[in-house]
C-alpha cells in the first residue's frame, strides 16, 4: 500500500512542480530586467548626487522621487493599475507573462537604492585616483566603481531576489501562477493544510538558498579581507 | 612650472563664505621638491587638489607651461591630468584589483585598454618600488608602506612630469614613512618630476623638500628654500609647526 508521501505526490506533484517552475521564472526573468534598468538609474543616482562626480541637483533630486514613487506603490496596486500598459506590452496581463512587466517596475527602483548605495561604500580617494589618473566617467564606473563594488552588489542581489520572491506570491493572487498561487488556491481557499504547509517550506527553502548562493559568491569575489 | 596665481576658494556662493583659499601665489619650478605646510583646515588640501582640478577654484588661475588649465574640462583635461599623478593618505588603491592592475590603471584610464608594453612597464615599475612579488597580491595583503609604494608605481605609470603628494605618509609609521621619502627623493633625482609635498610634519618638508610654503588659513604666510624657512620662521604658524613656541604658553 502506497503511504502518504507516495499518494501526495501522485496527485500534487506536478502541480507544485510547475508551480516552482512558474515561480522560478517570474522571479529571475524579472529582477534580471529590474537589473538592467535599476543599475542604470542607480549608476545616475550616484553620479548626480552633490558632491558626487556629476552633481546635477534636479535631475538626482527628479530620478531619486522617481524612484521613491515606485517604491511607496503597494505591488498590488501597481500590478492592477499597469495593466493596460502589460496588455500593450505583452499581450497579456495574467499568467507568467503577464506579471513579468508590473514585477520589473516594482523591484528596478528597489534595486536602484541598492546599487546606489553598494556605490556610495567605495572609498572616495579610490574613486578620486582614478579620477585623477584622467579617467572618463564611464571608465571609472566600468573600471573602477562597478568592480568595486561588485561584492556589495551581489549581497544586494540577494535581498532584491528574496524581497521579488514575496511579489510573485503576491502575484499569484490575480492568477500569475506560481507557489504563491497554489499556498492561496488550495491552501487558504480549499483548506488544503498540507498543501499550504508543502509551499510555504518550498518558499523557505529557496530563501535560504538564495541567501547562501550570494553569501558564498560575495565572499569569494571580495577581495578585501586577507587570504583572497 | 607650475604658477598659482591668485587663487582664491570658497564653499557656499555667499559673499562672506569663508576661503579655504584666499589669494594664494606661489609658483613651482621643473624638478623642485615642494613642501606645502600647514596645521589641519590651513587649506594645504584643497590648493593641490585644484592643481589637478579635483576641486575647482572659486577665482584665479592655475598656469602650467603657460597654459592656463583652470577652464580645462572634457578630453583635454583628462590629458592634462595624465601629466599629473597624485598620491594619497589613504592611498587610494582599488581592492578589488590586483597589484599589477593598480598600477596598469592608468593605461586603461588612458586607451580603455593594457597592453602587454603596458604591463612590463607596470612590472618594472613594480620592481623599482621593491614590490616585484606582489604584483598578483591583492592591497589588503600588503602592509601601509607597500600600499603607498604601490600607488607611487601607479603614479609613475603614465611618466608624469609632476606628482601631487597629499599627505602620502601621514597614515604611516616612522619607518614606512621614510622608506617612501627616500623613494620620492630618488625618483625626482632620476627623472626630474616635480613633487609637491602637502603635510603638516615639518619632518617630511626637512627631509626631503627644497622649498616650501607655509599656509595659514588660507593664506600664504611664508615661503622661501627650506633652509632659510627653517632658520628663521617669521610666521606664527611656522614657529608652531617647527615647535619653536612652548606648547604650554
Amino acid at each position: 500500500m502506497p503511504s502518504d508521501v507516495t499518494l501526495f505526490i501522485e496527485d500534487y506533484g506536478e502541480l507544485l512542480s510547475q508551480g516552482l517552475l512558474d515561480t522560478l521564472i517570474m522571479l529571475f526573468v524579472s529582477t534580471a530586467i529590474a537589473y538592467v534598468i535599476g543599475t542604470a538609474l542607480g549608476v545616475i543616482l550616484y553620479l548626480t548626487a552633490p558632491g558626487s562626480l556629476r552633481p546635477m541637483g534636479v535631475l538626482n533630486a527628479v530620478l531619486g522621487w522617481v524612484v521613491n514613487i515606485g517604491r511607496s506603490l503597494p505591488f498590488i496596486i501597481l500590478l492592477i493599475s499597469l495593466m493596460p500598459m502589460t496588455e500593450s506590452l505583452v499581450g497579456t496581463t495574467s499568467g507568467v507573462r503577464g506579471v513579468i512587466p508590473p514585477l520589473v517596475v516594482s523591484i528596478a527602483p528597489f534595486v536602484a537604492r541598492m546599487i546606489e548605495q553598494s556605490l556610495a561604500e567605495v572609498p572616495r580617494e579610490s574613486v578620486e585616483a582614478a579620477e585623477a589618473c584622467g579617467a572618463s566617467i564611464p571608465r571609472i564606473v566600468f573600471s573602477a566603481l562597478l568592480p568595486e563594488a561588485l561584492p556589495s552588489i551581489v549581497r544586494g542581489v540577494s535581498i532584491t531576489l528574496i524581497a521579488a520572491l514575496g511579489y510573485t506570491a503576491i502575484a499569484g493572487a490575480v492568477g500569475a501562477g506560481g507557489l504563491g498561487d497554489i499556498a492561496i488556491r488550495y491552501g487558504y481557499y480549499r483548506y488544503e493544510d498540507q498543501m499550504m504547509v508543502v509551499t510555504v517550506v518550498l518558499l523557505i527553502i529557496l530563501v535560504q538558498i538564495i541567501q547562501s548562493a550570494c553569501d558564498v559568491i560575495a565572499r569569494k569575489i571580495d577581495h578585501r579581507t586577507l587570504g583572497n | 612650472m607650475i604658477e598659482i596665481q591668485h587663487l582664491t576658494k570658497s564653499y557656499g556662493s555667499a559673499a562672506d563664505a569663508p576661503h579655504a583659499l584666499d589669494d594664494v601665489t606661489i609658483s613651482i619650478e621643473d624638478g623642485d621638491i615642494m613642501g606645502i605646510i600647514g596645521m589641519s583646515g590651513a587649506g594645504k588640501s584643497t590648493l593641490v587638489r585644484c592643481i589637478n582640478l579635483l576641486e575647482r577654484p572659486t577665482s584665479g588661475k592655475v598656469v602650467v607651461d603657460g597654459q592656463d588649465v583652470t577652464g580645462l574640462s572634457g578630453a583635454a583635461l583628462r590629458s592634462y591630468r595624465r601629466r599629473v599623478a597624485m598620491i594619497f593618505q589613504s592611498f587610494g588603491l582599488l581592492a578589488q584589483k590586483t597589484v599589477l592592475d593598480n598600477v596598469c590603471f592608468p593605461y586603461r584610464a588612458a586607451t580603455g585598454r593594457v597592453t602587454a608594453e603596458n604591463r612590463s612597464r607596470a612590472l618594472e615599475l613594480l620592481d623599482m618600488v621593491g614590490l616585484a612579488e606582489k604584483a598578483t597580491s591583492y592591497p589588503s595583503q600588503l602592509s601601509g608602506g607597500q600600499q603607498q609604494r604601490v600607488a607611487i608605481a601607479r603614479a609613475l605609470a603614465c611618466d608624469p612630469e609632476y606628482i601631487l603628494c597629499d599627505e602620502a605618509t601621514s597614515a604611516l609609521d616612522p619607518a614606512s614613512t621614510n622608506v617612501i621619502l627616500k623613494l620620492l627623493r630618488e625618483i625626482n633625482r632620476k627623472t626630474g618630476v616635480t613633487i609637491i609635498v602637502i603635510t603638516h610634519s615639518m619632518g617630511v618638508v626637512e627631509k626631503i623638500c627644497r622649498n616650501v610654503v607655509v599656509l595659514d588659513h588660507g593664506r600664504v604666510v611664508e615661503q622661501g628654500s627650506v633652509d632659510a624657512v627653517f632658520a628663521n620662521p617669521t610666521s606664527d604658524a611656522a614657529k608652531v609647526l617647527l615647535e619653536r613656541v612652548d606648547w604650554d604658553a
